[in-house]
């Protein structure tokens, strides 16, 4: 058998990567009769976010989507997942912002080294075990690197992290892509 | 003349490394190589910073300006590979002389681009060949 598909996306904001996400996973649904599995990362912390939330759940009514929400921790959705399913991640910018601030031993994670670490490895090899499953992985980013360096030591952190993070997604992916106002660029592998 | 180029945290430094393994390097980390430095290849890196003492100048003259140090060091070595963080693709920052950064920064990139060889865009550790 083919190595499951594993695609991650970036782009800016409104690029089309959601919309372009979620045809890739209808695409897969369909031709290998696999459930879709949305993982929510957003959390509605005003009411436009509540709007951006509502418009991303229309757009997946159509079709029948298990959605998980989970904007941090993402070590528990191994359990959570059938292997039948495709699993559309939405995305990982907001999924790292609601890290840093986890509190671990009194301590927000992003200025708690050790434990930021143990997340991260736990994140990765949950996503690496979910793929070794057979199952397809779609993955969503925001392109956030193209500009100045912040002054504060929160924000850098945050864009060395999520720089990384991103190497490594490139890295495992079969398919890494760039989205530029509905135009993919392939870094990586080729339209299927 | 080379240049790799990329935003923040892509992998520039680490790609750039890569190519020249096997080398005998002079790594420029914010600063513009002195006249006694001399060797087989150099890599510089940080032009924010280098170009930090430019800033109160006019825009196109403090890239002119840091571009001709930078071609006239560039004889020192056999080959000259700049590392260059995209920062022109984001908010336009509240304070002016940042503003002034990207301007003179932009225009700096300018020049080197079309001065050099080869470019390069690296993208989470991904070449793709500009020029």
């Amino acid at each position: 058998m083919d190595q499951a598909e594993w695609l991650f996306i970036t782009g800016g904001v409104r690029s089309g990567k959601s919309h372009f996400a979620e045809k890739k996973v209808d695409e897969i649904a369909d031709q290998q009769n696999r459930m879709r599995y949305y993982i929510a990362s957003g959390v509605a912390f005003d009411s436009e976010m509540k709007k951006r939330i509502e418009r991303h759940q229309i757009d997946r009514q159509q079709q029948q989507w298990i959605t998980l929400e989970q904007p941090t921790n993402l070590a528990q959705l191994s359990t959570k997942i059938s292997s039948e399913a495709v699993v559309l991640w939405d995305c990982a910018t907001t999924w790292l912002t609601n890290e840093l601030y986890v509190e671990v031993d009194g301590k927000m994670q992003w200025q708690n080294e050790s434990a930021f670490q143990t997340m991260l490895e736990s994140t990765k090899s949950t996503l690496r075990a979910l793929h070794e499953r057979g199952i397809p992985l779609i993955i969503v980013s925001n392109e956030v690197l193209d500009e100045q360096s912040y002054a504060s030591e929160e924000v850098a952190f945050y864009r060395q992290q999520l720089g990384l993070f991103h190497q490594w997604l490139v890295g495992e992916s079969t398919t890494a892509i760039e989205m530029t106002y509905t135009i993919p660029y392939y870094w990586k592998g080729s339209e299927k | 003349m080379h240049i790799i180029i990329g935003g923040a945290y892509n992998g520039k430094l680490a790609y750039v490394e890569q190519l020249l393994n096997n080398e005998q390097v002079s790594f420029f980390h914010g600063e513009l190589p002195t006249d006694n430095t001399h060797g087989e290849m150099a890599v510089m890196t940080n032009f924010e910073a280098i170009s930090q003492p430019y800033l109160q100048m006019d825009e196109m003259a403090a890239a002119a300006l840091i571009f001709e140090e930078i071609m006239q060091s560039s004889v020192q070595f056999k080959q000259l590979y700049i590392v260059a963080t995209d920062i022109g693709r984001g908010i336009v920052p509240i304070d002016a002389t940042q503003r002034k950064q990207r301007d003179v920064l932009g225009r700096l990139y300018q020049m080197l681009f079309k001065e050099s060889e080869s470019i390069t865009r690296v993208w989470y550790g991904i070449p793709q060949k500009l020029k």
